[in-house]
């Protein structure tokens, strides 16, 4: 089988080249191939190097996926742990808006677990900071989708009936 | 979200536990907004699905527990937004897309969201025979076509009754129906099954039930099934065992029908490949079980885990883990958990028990339909009202105070309508049925209406009360009669040990008692 290597152009004009077939989990750059035969590298305008050489290192690890080797999938699986290991908050989200941009499905939902992992132990100021989100509730709405939640606990059947009967 | 696409957010927020989703819905208005809609629900209940992140339910009498198998056996306790007296009355009869069914004191039916409080009861059912030989199964379902989820009652008479009224009529069932969409029950009479499973298993849009047909001439096993969607009942090809004689139960597995055959030398698990066809049963795996198995419920495959695990229930008391890779089989323990009752496999989910439209009342007043009335009242109500705040003191105040009877079912309205989270917009269904204030502003119709209800359960809840009470009395005779028993015997104890002290024969303790535990004197 003949590995025709293809070329990527990131938006600070550095070049990566990858086999087709890792190329190929990106759907963009699938299609862009397809379309356009470039001559001097696919164009990622959107895609800094800094973050394409990450996205690339996942594409070439993610190349041949194994189907039923359970250690292979061991193997692989502990390698995404820790590809994002040493990532810090910034370039996660880099990878995730290139993920995105690319379309690549494996690599979205890693990133995108990794995320929610993190958030998982957070607090809703922390969240807030995570994202750069602007607390938009007043204080008195906050409240009251907090106490939304905070429900205490209803009384159903004889003991209902007993309380009222005893308070006549 | 400023800096993704709503896509990633609702992408990354799908791969949340519900816990964390309700805290974070007042990170922004947009946040409280898409973890509310039904599109997010729906991705965040995939998702739970695809990652098969199965929660285990186990109940003991007081309390409910929610088990991560996976995570290593994280127990978190449920809390269960209602409170009764009477917990060994509870059970749980279904579970679908993180909604479980549960009855209590055999009268309350209701559908409740463990992961986000949320519950709503369910409307009466309308009773469809009397007597003692009724036997009833159960089952709870969604329609992904209506987005409907259905609960289904069927009533099977006992076929080996002495009944007097001929053969022929003993030998069928009907069934009642409850979509969560109309908020009613519908009849589906004269089902030519008898059922003998009490709850069903979902697999494949229908409901499973063991049972036979009612012209079966022996009592070899059968699978009925009930199309969620087109309401219809049938039978499951199952295929053709060489010795039909087995114990065999069915089991659900990995989304697929399974059959257990309990053979002497252990269990095989058959599962049916294509839903419905026939030919696609194939044998999946075998657990040896190197002594005679005495009951055919001694162990039971549950789920597979995400780590290609089995989870086994073994004679309904306790869980354990089989690999399919090596055989091994590990027991699970969890610590301060050593007995319960009942379990449950579910998934959790942001599904809310809200249904969207507005039911229009009618206005028709008749008898036989007060049940229904009472539930269209309720509902609209519900869609008309402006979110008031609910204060549970005050509803407890206001059944208790001024009006007797109506303030119970008072009581009763406010538990059917209140349900925790959902759509946050205005207009939320969260108001007692009847409030003092409310009744002026009710029109007239539904005055007259509201008398018949309040008749009609007042009625209801007496007799209810007057069984309840009864049964209390039953008991604290009971009790009271083993009490003098026991007071009888100490009585007659101490006689004894008195005229042995006065005779003074030996020594008393090693003469004395049949309960050495209690020292009655020194010699």
């Amino acid at each position: 089988m003949s590995t025709k290597k293809i070329t990527l152009l990131s938006s600070d004009n550095e070049l990566f080249t990858v086999d087709e077939e890792a190329a190929n989990q990106s759907l963009t750059i699938k299609h862009l191939i397809e379309d356009t035969e470039p001559e001097n590298g696919v164009p990622l305008p959107q895609v800094h190097s800094k973050i394409l050489a990450k996205v690339t290192e996942y594409l070439i690890k993610h190349a041949n996926e194994p189907d039923n080797d359970a250690a292979a999938k061991e193997e692989l699986k502990n390698w995404d742990d820790k590809f994002l290991e040493k990532v810090n908050h910034e370039t996660l989200f880099d990878l995730i808006l290139a993920a995105n941009y690319l379309d690549i499905k494996g690599l979205l939902d890693l990133t995108c677990q990794t995320v929610a992992d993190l958030m998982n132990g957070m607090s809703v100021v922390e969240v807030r900071k995570l994202f750069n989100i602007v607390n938009d509730f007043t204080p008195e709405d906050e409240a009251e989708v907090r106490k939304r939640r905070k429900r205490g606990t209803k009384t159903i059947g004889p003991s209902n009936d007993q309380a009222n009967q005893s308070n006549h | 979200m400023s800096i993704f696409p709503r896509e990633i957010i609702q992408s990354i927020l799908s791969r949340l536990p519900v816990k964390s989703l309700m805290r974070f819905r007042c990170v922004s208005k947009s946040w409280l907004k898409l973890i509310d809609g039904p599109d997010f629900i729906k991705t965040h209940l995939e998702q739970a699905h695809l990652s098969n992140d199965v929660k285990i339910m186990l109940k003991t009498n007081d309390c409910m527990y929610s088990i991560d198998i996976v995570i290593g056996n994280l127990v978190v306790d449920l809390q269960r937004p209602y409170e009764t007296l009477f917990w060994e009355t509870e059970e749980i009869l279904g579970s679908c897309n993180g909604l479980l069914l549960v009855l209590l004191h055999d009268v309350y039916m209701f559908l409740w969201n463990p992961s986000t409080r949320e519950y709503k009861i369910l409307p009466e059912s309308p009773g469809l025979f009397e007597g003692s030989n009724l036997y009833i199964s159960y089952g709870l379902g969604y329609d992904p076509i209506t987005h409907d989820y259905k609960v289904v009652e069927v009533h099977s008479r006992d076929n080996d009754s002495d009944d007097e009224y001929g053969d022929d009529d003993t030998r069928k069932a009907d069934a009642i129906v409850y979509s969560l969409a109309l908020d009613s029950w519908k009849i589906i009479p004269d089902l030519p099954y008898e059922f003998t499973d009490v709850t069903g298993k979902l697999v494949n849009g229908a409901i499973h039930w063991e049972g036979s047909p009612s012209d079966a001439m022996d009592m070899s096993f059968f699978i009925i099934s009930f199309d969620i969607g087109n309401e219809e009942f049938r039978e499951v090809p199952l295929p053709e065992f060489k010795n039909g004689k087995e114990w065999a139960r069915m089991a659900v597995l990995d989304g697929h029908l399974c059959i257990l055959r309990y053979r002497a030398l252990g269990l095989e698990v058959w599962v049916m490949k294509n839903y419905g066809v026939r030919e696609s049963w194939t044998m999946f795996f075998s657990i040896g079980q190197p002594v005679y198995i005495p009951r055919k419920e001694l162990i039971s495959p549950l789920c597979i885990l995400k780590n290609g695990e089995i989870l086994v229930n073994k004679q309904g008391k306790c869980l354990m883990l089989y690999n399919p890779k090596d055989g091994r089989v590990r027991n699970i323990c969890i610590r301060g958990l050593s007995k319960w009752n009942e379990m449950e496999i579910y998934v959790e989910s942001l599904v809310t028990l809200k249904t969207e439209e507005s039911h229009e009342g009618n206005g028709r007043i008749e008898e036989d339909n007060v049940v229904r009335m009472r539930d269209e009242v309720l509902s609209q109500q519900d869609s008309s009202s402006q979110e008031p705040p609910i204060d549970e003191d005050q509803i407890m105040y206001e059944t208790t105070g001024g009006h007797d009877q109506k303030g119970q079912v008072c009581g009763f309205g406010s538990q059917a309508s209140i349900s925790y989270y959902g759509n946050s917009g205005a207009g939320s269904p969260q108001r007692p049925l009847y409030r003092a204030e409310d009744a002026q502003a009710l029109p007239v119709e539904y005055e007259e209406l509201q008398g018949q209800l309040v008749r009609q359960m007042q009625h209801d809840m007496q007799e209810e009360r007057e069984r309840q009470q009864k049964e209390m009395q039953d008991m604290v005779a009971r009790h009271q009669r083993d009490l003098e028993g026991l007071r009888k015997e100490m009585q007659d104890r101490f006689t004894r040990l008195e005229e042995l002290v006065r005779e003074g024969l030996g020594d008393i303790r090693s003469t004395s008692s049949p309960t050495p535990h209690h020292d009655y004197g020194q010699p």
